[in-house]
C-alpha cells in the first residue's frame, strides 16, 4: 500500500486532533490517501567546507551545496494537517433527508428528495485496524476460521476472538448487480483493509461502520467467505448513493471559516419541525456559501467539471471522488499544497459545490537554531530575512510550494545561513491554516586563520637553523553579518614573508554593505568597497599563430575600488562607482619594463615594442570613474538558459592620474537565447532546442594604456584561439551563433564566431597587434559537450585552419 | 642516347642539355665482367647494404666528375666522408670484417669508369619546390632547365596549381614539383596550410629527394617575419623534411645593405647573416640546433654577370649551376645512403625529454598511506565506537539557552562553565550524528546520495528539482564587468562534482579559471565503491592532467581491496601508475596490508611494491609502520617508515591528535632519514590550532603553525604589520624612481 508509511507517522498525529474525535475524523484523514508529493518543504542547506583539495593551484572557497527534496514523510505530515483540516463537527445542513438515520449519513439513504444535501464522501480511514496491525499486516500470527470451506458467513457470525486473515476483498455493487473489477477503483481507496491482512471480528466491524459512514454508500454490507486455507474472502456489497444530477458547479474557499455548530435534529421531530429544520440548514449554508471566498480555481477547470457532471447525469459518489480529484490535482499542480476539498455540498440541488481549503497562510514564523537544533537568539535582524522572502509567503496568502522553494533560494543567497529550512504546518488554534516556519541555523560570525611557516635549512657550522626568523604564510579573516544587517569585512594577506613583505605580498580587503537605503526600504543597494592586487598576464603582449616566443608582460595592479550596485531583481543591476589603481608593468624577471619585447634570432631581447604603459615610465596611476548596467532575464527552462542578456559597460577616465588620462571605453554586449521549441516546463521534462545570439561591442576614445586595450581570441571572444592571439585593438567587434541541442541530461552544441578589430589594431601606440604577428580578426567554429558546468569543445582556428580540443569551466555567454 | 653519350664525352663543357622526353631506361651494362662489377650498379638480389652503399660512392663521383665539379669540392669531400662514416658505423655494428672502399679508392675507380666511357649513370632525382609567393621559385626551375618551363610574372603570382616539370641536366633525369607560394606569415595561414596539404598529398605516392625552400636574399628583415610558414611546414610534413632542404637563396646580385659603418657589407657577410637567420628559425621550428641545411643562392634574373661559359655567377664569382647540381646529387646520394642502411630511423630530431621522475620520490608517494576518500572519511576502524555513551546526548538533561542579554550578566567563571556545557552537548551530539550515520549507512550501503560529514546532514530525496545555484564569487577585479553570469548553474544531485581551478596569474581582465577540478564518488555495489578525482586543463595547445581512479571494495570482515590508475601528465609526457593494495584485519587490532604499484613514464618503467602493518591499541592509539621498494632505470630505491598516532578522547567527531612519524628512504648507498611530528589540537572553544615540523639528516624541514579561530580574531592583526611594512618599502623605491 502506498500510504503505509504515511500511516505509522499518522498514528503519531491522530491523538493531536483528539480521541474523542468520531469516527468520521478518522475516515476523513484517509482522504489523503493520494500522497501529496512535496506538501511538507524542508531544505537543508549545509555549508561544509570542501576538504582542501590536493592540487597546488586549486580553487578553494566555501562551497555551499542546497538540496531539495520532498520526502515521503512530507506527505504523511500532509495528511496529518489535512486530520485538522477535515475533523470539524460536521456541519449541518440538509433539508430534505428521507433517510435521516444512520449517524451523519444525511443525503442519502432516501435518495433525493429536496435540495441541499450535504455529503461527505470520503474514504475510511480504519486507524485502528493499522495500529494494532503488526508491522506490515502480514504476521504470521492469525488463526484458521475453522469453518467448511466455500461458505458465506456472515461479519456477525465471526468469532470475537479470532484473528482473521483476509485473502481477498472484493467489491459488489448490487444496484448493477455486478463486481467491481480492477484494484484501481476508487472504491478501494476507501476500505483500509487490505488483502493478507489480518484483522479480528471488532477491525472489521468498526471498518463495516466507517465504510457505513462515510457517505458514499447508501448501504454497505461485509461478507466473509470461507476459503480452504483457513483465509477468508471479504465481499463488500454496496449500493452507491447518489443525488439528482446537477448542471452547476461551483467552488468556494471555506478555509479559515468558522465552523457552524452542528444542531441537533431530534428524532421525533414533526414534519412541519423537520421542513423547518431543513429550511434552516439550507439558510446556513447559503450564508456560508456567500462568506466564503472565492477559489483560486480557473475557468477551464470550472468547465472541465461541469462537463463532467453533464456527462454522467445523475451524480454519484464516484462521480464527486473523481471531481475531488481532478480539482485537488489542479491546486496541486499549481503547488498549492495544503489545497485540499473538504466536502461537496447543496447536493440533490442543480449546482454541486465543492468546498476547498486552499491553506492560507495565518503566520510566519522565523527561527534561530543553534549547533544543536534548540532555538536560540539570532544575530541575524529578522528585516534581512523577510524582505528576501516572496509575497506569497506573507500571511494573507495561499501558502505555495513554489514560493516557499523561492524563499529558500533567496535565504540561501544570503549566505549566513548553514541550514535553511521552511515548513508549513497546520495551525492547531485555527483550522484550516497554515504557520509558515523558517528555521535558520546561523554561520560562524567571525573567523580568523593564520598559518605561518619556517624553513630550515643548513646553517653555518652545520647545524640546522631556521632560515630566517621571518615566516611567510597567510593570514586571513572574515567578520560577516555585522549588526545583523549582513555587512561583512574579509581580508586576506598573504607572503613568504610576513614580517617584512616583498614584492610577493598580495593581500585583499572587501568591505560589503548592503541596504544602503535601510533595511526596510524596498530599493535593494549594496555599497562595496575593496582594496587590492593583483598580478596577472597581459594578453596585448602575446604573439600570434606560431609565434611562441614572446617574453611575457605582468600587469601588477594595486588599488581601490568603490561602487554602489542597485539590484532590480536578482539579475539585473546597475552598478556605478570609483576605481583608483596603480599599474606596473614587469617583465619575466619582474622588473619593471616599459616596452614590449621580442626575442631576436641571435638570442637577445628587442626592447622596441609598444610601450606598455602610458606615462612610458612602466607605472601608471589612474582614477576613473565605471559603471556596469546589466539587464538580464534569463531563466533555466528544464536546465536550458532562455531570455536575454544586456550589458553595457563604461570606463570613464577623470583625467586624473600618470599624464592625467582622460578616456573613455565603453561596451556593449547583448545575448539572446532563443528557444526554438516551446516545452512544458516541469522537472524531468526535456529542455528546448536554444539558439545563442551574441554580439559584443567595445569602442575607446582618448588616452588609452595597451594594457586596457580590447584583445580579440581566447575562450570568452573568439574561441579557438589563445587569449589575445588575434590582435589587441581600440575598437571592437565580437559575433557568434550557437545551437544547442538537448541530448539526455545535457547539451551538445555547434558554434561559430567572429572577431573583429575594425582596423582599429593601429590606433593602439605601437601597434601590438601588427609587432607581434597578429591577423587582427579571425573566425572560428566547432562543436562541443556540455557536462554540468564543465564544456568540453572542439575548436577550429579558421585563420590556420587547424583545430583543438578545449576544456573549459562555465558558460561562453 | 645520343644525346646521352654527346653530354658524358663533352663533361667539361658544362652546358646543360635538356629534354622534354623521357629518357631511356636504366642501361646497366652486365655483360662487363670486368673485377670492379660488384661495385657497379645495383646488383638488388645479392649485395649487402654496405657494397650498395660503395657503389653509391662511386656514382656519386662519376655524376660530379661529368658536371665538372672536382672530387675536392667542400661539398663532394663531405659527402664521401660521411658515406665512408656511416658504412664503417654499420660495418662496426654488424661485424663485417670486410675493408671498405677507400675514398681514393673509389675516386680511382669512378675515374677510371668514366674514362672507360661505360654507360650512362643512372641517376635522377625529384625536387620539391617550396617558398614564399614572388621569391622566383618558378624562376629558378626556368634557370636550371635554362628554358622556360614555367610561367613567371614579376609582380603577381604566376603559379597557381601544383606542377611537375620534367627535364634532364647533363644526363640526369630531374623532376621538379612547382607549387604555388605561400602567402607571407601575418596573411592567409589558413590558404597556406591548404595549399601545403594538397602537396603534402600530391608527394605522398613519390616523395621527392629534395626540397628546396625558397627565401630572397634581399628580402629578409631583422624580424624575419616568416617563422610561421617554417613552423607550418615543419607541423604539415614533419620535421624530417628538414633532412632533406637546401635553403635557396634568390636574388642573389642585390646589392649588400649598408653596415653599421656605413659601408656596404661585404657579400660574404650579407649572406652570411641572412642565411643564419633563416637557419635559426628553421632550428627553432624545428627544435633542434644541430641540423645543418645547405644553402644555395641562386641568381635568376637576365641581366645577371655570366662567365665566359656563359653561365650564371653569383658576385663572388661562384657558377650556382653546378653548385645546385651537387648539393642536390649529394643530397640525394645521402639520402639513398641514409635508407640503404636504414639510419634514417636511428636518428631523432626532436629530442625527448627525458628528465626521469626521482626513484624516492616515486617511492614515498607509494609509501603514503592512501586516504579512502570514496568512503567519505568512514574509516572502518571507526565502526567500533563503543556503544556505552550510545544515548548520552539524549539522557543529557534539557539545557536553558541563555539570551545574549542573560549571557552578558553572567560572571567569567559561570560563562565559562555555560560555555564548556554546550561544548560538551556539541560533543555528544555530534558523536551521536555520527553513529546515527554510520548506523544507516550500514543499513543500505550503496546511499542514494554522497553525504558530506558536518553538523548538518541531508535527507536524501530523489527529487528532480531544478535549483538555482547563487552566483559564484569571482576574485575582484578593477573591471567594471563581473562575468558571474558564466557560473550560473543549478544543482542538479549528479554524483560529479566539478569545480574551476583558480589561475590567480591568469590573464588580465579575465576571471582566471583555468581548468577543472572533477571528483566523483560512485557505490557500484553493496562493498565496490569507486572514486576519481582529478583535475584536467587544455588549451589550444597545453594539456595537463593529474588523476587519480580507484576502486575500493571492502569486505564485511573489513578487508579491503583497492585498485587504482594514476594519470599525471610531466612535461609533454604522461606518467602512468597502475597499482592495487589489499589490507587484511588479521585481528581486532591489527591490519596487515601490502601493495604493488607499476609507473610508465615515457618508456621506461618502474615497479614497486610496500608492506605495511598497523596496530591499533585502544581507539586512541595507532601505529603503522611500512617499508617498500622502487625499481627502474637500474636503480634501486628502499624505504620504510613508522608512525605512530595517539588520538584525542573524542575522536572520531573531534580531529585532536599528536602523530609522530620517521621514515628511511635510500637510494645508491645514500641514506636520507625523516622525522616529522604533527599536532593537532584546540585551544579554547572556537580555536584550534595545527604545529607541525619536519626535520631529515640533511637538515633541511620546515615549522609550521597553522591556528584558525572563530573567537580570538584579533590575531589577524598580523596582517595590518605586514601590510604597513608593505607600504614603508615602497616609499623609498619610489622616492628612487
Amino acid at each position: 500500500m502506498a500510504f503505509c508509511g504515511q500511516r505509522l507517522s499518522l498514528g503519531a498525529q491522530i491523538p493531536l486532533s483528539g480521541s474523542a474525535r468520531d469516527r468520521r475524523s478518522a475516515s476523513a484523514a484517509a482522504s489523503a490517501s493520494a500522497p501529496i508529493p512535496g506538501h511538507h518543504l524542508k531544505c537543508v542547506l549545509s555549508s561544509a567546507k570542501i576538504p582542501s583539495p590536493k592540487f597546488p593551484t586549486t580553487w578553494t572557497r566555501k562551497k555551499t551545496l542546497a538540496t531539495f527534496f520532498s520526502s515521503a514523510l512530507a506527505s504523511a505530515a500532509g495528511g496529518g494537517f489535512l486530520l485538522h483540516l477535515s475533523t470539524p463537527v460536521p456541519p449541518p445542513g440538509n433539508t430534505g433527508g428521507g433517510g435521516g438515520g444512520g449517524g451523519w449519513g444525511w443525503g442519502g439513504f432516501g435518495g433525493g428528495e429536496g435540495g441541499g444535501f450535504w455529503s461527505q464522501i470520503f474514504a475510511p480511514l480504519a486507524a485502528i485496524a493499522r495500529e494494532e496491525d503488526p508491522a506490515g499486516g502480514g504476521g504470521p500470527e492469525w488463526d484458521v476460521h475453522g469453518l467448511p470451506a466455500n461458505i458465506i458467513v456472515q461479519l456477525s457470525k465471526l468469532s470475537g476472538f479470532k484473528r482473521y486473515k483476509i485473502s481477498e476483498i472484493l467489491f459488489f455493487d448490487r444496484r448493477r448487480g455486478t463486481a467491481v473489477a480492477g484494484t484501481e477503483d476508487s472504491f478501494f481507496e476507501m476500505i483500509s483493509l487490505h488483502p493478507g491482512g489480518v484483522y479480528t471480528k471488532a477491525q472489521l466491524q468498526k471498518e463495516l461502520e466507517n465504510l457505513a459512514s462515510c457517505g458514499m454508500f447508501e448501504k454497505v454490507d461485509l461478507e466473509g467467505k470461507t476459503k480452504p486455507d483457513g483465509t477468508l474472502a471479504l465481499t463488500a456489497s454496496f449500493t452507491e448513493s447518489t443525488w439528482q444530477s446537477a448542471d452547476a458547479f461551483r467552488c468556494i474557499n471555506v478555509g479559515l471559516m468558522p465552523q457552524t455548530k452542528q444542531m441537533d435534529m431530534d428524532a421525533d421531530m414533526t414534519d412541519r419541525e423537520k421542513l423547518e429544520y431543513f429550511r434552516k440548514q439550507e439558510k446556513d449554508y447559503r450564508r456560508r456559501i456567500d462568506r466564503s471566498r472565492p477559489c483560486l480555481l480557473p475557468m477551464p477547470v470550472h468547465r472541465e467539471v461541469l462537463q463532467m457532471l453533464r456527462e454522467h447525469g445523475r451524480v454519484s459518489a464516484r462521480l464527486l471522488q473523481r471531481i475531488r480529484d481532478r480539482v485537488q490535482k489542479w491546486y496541486h499542480d499549481e503547488g498549492y499544497a495544503c489545497a485540499q476539498v473538504v466536502n461537496f455540498g447543496n447536493l440533490n440541488t442543480k449546482e454541486v459545490v465543492c468546498e476547498v481549503v486552499e491553506g492560507d497562510i495565518t503566520q510566519l514564523v522565523i527561527q534561530f537554531q543553534d549547533k544543536l537544533g534548540n532555538v536560540c537568539e539570532g544575530n541575524t535582524q529578522l528585516a534581512v530575512v523577510r524582505r528576501e522572502l516572496p509575497k506569497q509567503l506573507r500571511p494573507g496568502h495561499v501558502f505555495n510550494i513554489e514560493a516557499g522553494k523561492q524563499a529558500l533560494r533567496n535565504i540561501n543567497s544570503l549566505a549566513l545561513f548553514s541550514n535553511i529550512e521552511v515548513n508549513p504546518r497546520p495551525d492547531e488554534k485555527n483550522e484550516g491554516a497554515i504557520i509558515v516556519e523558517i528555521k535558520l541555523k546561523e554561520l560562524e560570525q567571525q573567523s580568523a586563520e593564520v598559518s605561518t611557516e619556517w624553513s630550515i635549512v643548513p646553517g653555518r657550522q652545520g647545524r640546522p637553523t631556521l632560515a630566517s626568523i621571518q615566516p611567510g604564510g597567510t593570514v586571513s579573516f572574515e567578520h560577516r553579518n555585522i549588526k545583523g544587517l549582513n555587512r561583512s569585512i574579509l581580508g586576506s594577506v598573504t607572503s613568504s614573508n610576513l614580517l617584512n613583505p616583498q614584492d610577493d605580498l598580495s593581500f585583499k580587503l572587501e568591505y560589503v554593505h548592503p541596504y544602503v537605503d535601510g533595511v526596510y526600504n524596498p530599493r535593494n543597494r549594496t555599497f562595496r568597497a575593496s582594496c587590492f592586487n593583483s598580478r596577472k598576464l597581459s594578453p596585448v603582449f602575446t604573439g600570434g599563430p606560431g609565434v611562441d616566443e614572446v617574453p611575457p608582460v605582468w600587469i601588477d595592479r594595486v588599488g581601490f575600488k568603490a561602487n554602489i550596485t542597485e539590484a532590480f531583481t536578482r539579475q539585473s543591476k546597475f552598478s556605478y562607482g570609483l576605481v583608483m589603481e596603480e599599474i606596473t608593468t614587469r617583465d619575466e624577471t619582474s622588473s619593471i619594463c616599459t616596452h614590449g619585447a621580442r626575442v631576436l634570432p641571435i638570442g637577445g631581447l628587442s626592447m622596441d615594442g609598444p610601450p606598455t604603459t602610458l606615462s612610458g615610465t612602466g607605472i601608471d596611476r589612474m582614477a576613473f570613474a565605471q559603471a556596469n548596467i546589466t539587464r538580464d532575464n534569463t531563466k533555466f527552462v528544464n536546465g536550458a538558459v532562455v531570455g536575454e542578456r544586456d550589458v553595457f559597460q563604461l570606463d570613464q577616465g577623470l583625467g586624473i592620474g600618470s599624464k592625467f588620462p582622460f578616456f573613455n571605453r565603453h561596451q556593449l554586449t547583448l545575448t539572446r537565447f532563443v528557444p526554438l521549441k516551446q516545452v512544458e516546463e516541469a522537472a524531468g521534462k526535456p529542455p528546448p532546442p536554444v539558439l545563442v545570439l551574441h554580439g559584443h561591442y567595445g569602442g575607446c576614445v582618448g588616452d588609452l594604456p595597451s594594457y586596457d586595450a580590447f584583445t580579440l581570441g581566447g575562450p570568452y571572444s573568439v574561441r579557438g584561439y589563445n587569449m589575445g592571439e588575434l590582435g589587441a585593438c581600440r575598437n571592437i567587434l565580437e559575433l557568434a551563433a550557437e545551437l544547442r541541442i538537448p541530448v539526455r541530461n545535457t547539451h551538445i552544441y555547434a558554434f561559430a564566431e567572429h572577431g573583429n578589430d575594425l582596423g582599429s589594431s593601429k590606433d593602439v601606440k605601437g601597434n601590438p597587434t601588427e609587432f607581434f604577428r597578429r591577423a587582427g580578426h579571425g573566425s572560428s567554429y566547432g562543436v562541443g559537450v556540455k557536462l554540468g558546468l564543465v564544456r568540453a569543445e572542439y575548436a577550429v582556428d579558421h585563420n590556420a585552419g587547424t583545430g583543438a580540443i578545449f576544456f573549459r569551466f562555465g558558460e561562453r555567454f | 642516347m645520343v644525346n646521352m653519350e654527346r653530354t658524358v664525352s663533352s663533361g667539361a663543357s658544362h652546358s646543360s642539355s635538356s629534354q622534354l622526353t623521357e629518357l631511356p631506361a636504366s642501361q646497366s651494362d652486365t655483360a662487363d665482367t670486368s673485377p670492379l662489377v660488384q661495385y657497379d650498379d645495383e646488383d638488388d638480389k645479392n649485395a649487402d647494404p654496405l657494397s650498395k652503399v660503395d657503389a653509391l660512392q662511386i656514382k656519386f663521383l662519376r655524376l660530379v666528375h661529368r658536371i665538372g665539379q672536382s672530387p675536392g669540392n667542400l661539398v663532394v669531400a663531405q659527402v664521401l666522408y660521411r658515406l665512408q662514416l656511416a658504412s664503417m658505423i654499420r660495418a662496426g655494428e654488424s661485424d663485417v670484417k670486410r675493408p671498405g672502399l677507400t675514398i681514393s679508392k673509389a675516386k680511382a675507380i669512378a675515374v677510371e669508369q668514366e674514362a672507360a666511357g661505360r654507360s650512362t649513370v643512372d641517376f635522377s632525382f625529384k625536387i620539391l619546390v617550396l617558398g614564399r609567393t614572388g621569391v622566383g621559385k618558378s624562376a629558378t626551375i626556368n634557370s636550371i632547365f635554362d628554358e622556360e618551363k614555367a610561367a613567371t610574372n614579376a609582380f603577381v603570382p604566376a603559379t597557381d596549381n601544383i606542377q611537375e616539370v620534367v627535364g634532364c641536366i647533363k644526363g640526369i633525369k630531374v623532376t621538379v614539383i612547382d607549387t604555388p607560394g605561400l602567402s607571407p606569415a601575418h596573411g592567409n595561414q589558413r590558404r597556406n596550410r591548404e595549399l601545403m596539404l594538397a602537396v603534402r598529398r600530391f608527394i605522398r605516392k613519390s616523395p621527392p629527394d629534395i626540397v628546396l625552400y625558397f627565401e630572397r636574399l634581399d628580402a629578409i628583415n631583422r624580424g624575419y617575419s616568416d617563422y610561421p610558414l617554417l613552423k607550418l611546414i615543419t607541423d604539415v610534413f614533419g620535421s624530417s623534411i628538414w633532412f632533406n632542404t637546401i635553403l635557396v637563396m634568390t636574388h642573389s646580385s642585390s646589392p649588400p645593405p649598408e653596415g653599421p659603418d656605413g659601408y656596404p657589407l661585404s657579400f660574404e657577410t650579407f649572406v652570411h647573416q641572412r642565411t643564419y637567420l633563416v637557419q635559426h628559425y628553421i632550428h627553432q621550428a624545428i627544435s633542434n640546433s644541430q641540423l645543418e641545411i645547405p644553402v644555395l643562392l641562386v641568381e635568376n634574373h637576365l641581366m645577371c654577370l655570366r662567365n665566359t661559359k656563359g653561365e650564371k655567377v653569383l658576385p663572388n664569382g661562384q657558377v650556382w649551376m653546378s653548385q645546385f647540381l651537387v648539393l642536390c646529387i649529394a643530397t640525394k646520394v645521402l639520402g639513398d645512403a641514409n635508407s640503404l642502411l636504414k639510419f634514417q630511423d636511428s636518428f631523432q630530431l626532436t629530442p625527448t625529454s627525458t628528465r626521469l621522475p626521482s626513484l624516492p620520490h616515486l617511492l614515498s608517494s607509494l609509501l603514503r598511506i592512501r586516504s579512502s576518500s570514496s568512503s567519505g572519511g568512514f574509516d572502518d576502524e571507526v565502526d567500533e565506537l563503543s556503544d556505552n555513551d550510545e544515548d548520552e546526548y539524549d539522557q543529557l538533561p534539557p539545557i536553558r539557552i541563555l539570551t545574549k542579554a542573560q549571557f552578558q550578566k553572567l560572571s567569567r567563571a559561570q560563562r565559562n562553565a555555560y560555555l564548556d556545557e554546550l561544548d560538551y552537548r556539541e560533543t555528544l551530539f555530534l558523536k551521536k550524528q555520527w553513529k546515527e550515520e554510520l548506523r544507516s549507512r550500514r543499513e543500505r550501503m550503496p546511499p542514494t546520495n554522497d553525504t558530506s560529514v558536518g553538523n548538518d546532514y541531508y535527507e536524501n530525496g530523489a527529487s528532480q528539482e531544478v535549483v538555482q545555484l547563487s552566483d559564484m564569487t569571482v576574485p575582484p577585479s578593477f573591471d567594471s564587468g563581473c562575468p558571474s553570469y558564466r557560473y550560473r548553474y543549478f544543482l542538479s544531485n549528479d554524483k560529479w562534482l566539478a569545480r574551476p581551478v583558480l589561475d590567480p596569474q591568469g590573464w588580465d581582465h579575465d576571471v582566471g579559471f583555468d581548468g577543472i577540478n572533477l571528483e566523483a564518488f560512485l557505490d557500484v555495489k553493496k562493498n565496490l565503491q569507486a572514486s576519481l578525482v582529478g583535475q584536467v586543463s587544455k588549451d589550444k595547445k597545453e594539456f595537463a592532467i593529474q588523476a587519480e581512479s580507484v576502486v575500493k571494495y571492502v569486505e564485511p570482515r573489513g578487508h579491503t581491496l583497492q585498485s587504482g590508475i594514476d594519470i599525471q601528465t610531466a612535461g609533454k609526457d604522461l606518467i602512468y601508475t597502475v597499482h592495487g593494495d589489499a589490507r587484511f584485519r588479521n585481528f581486532q587490532f591489527n591490519t596487515t596490508g601490502g601493495g604493488l604499484s607499476m609507473i610508465k613514464f615515457g618508456g621506461v618503467y618502474f615497479i614497486g611494491a610496500k608492506l605495511e602493518d598497523s596496530i591499533s591499541v585502544g581507539r586512541r592509539f595507532l601505529l603503522t609502520m611500512n617499508t617498500g621498494r622502487m625499481e627502474g632505470c637500474g636503480q634501486v630505491a628502499y624505504g620504510g617508515g613508522l608512525e605512530a598516532t595517539i588520538r584525542g578522547r573524542d575522536y572520531p567527531v573531534r580531529d585532536d591528535k599528536v602523530m609522530l612519524a620517521t621514515t628511511v628512504l635510500s637510494l645508491d648507498k645514500e641514506l636520507v632519514l625523516g622525522g616529522s611530528i604533527q599536532s593537532d589540537f584546540r585551544v579554547g572553544h572556537g580555536t584550534k590550532m595545527s604545529v607541525s615540523a619536519n626535520l631529515n639528516n640533511r637538515r633541511l624541514g620546515q615549522v609550521s603553525v597553522r591556528t584558525s579561530t572563530s573567537e580570538h580574531v584579533e590575531i589577524a592583526l598580523i596582517a595590518v604589520f605586514s601590510l604597513v611594512q608593505a607600504l614603508f618599502r615602497r616609499r623609498p623605491t619610489d622616492a628612487a624612481g
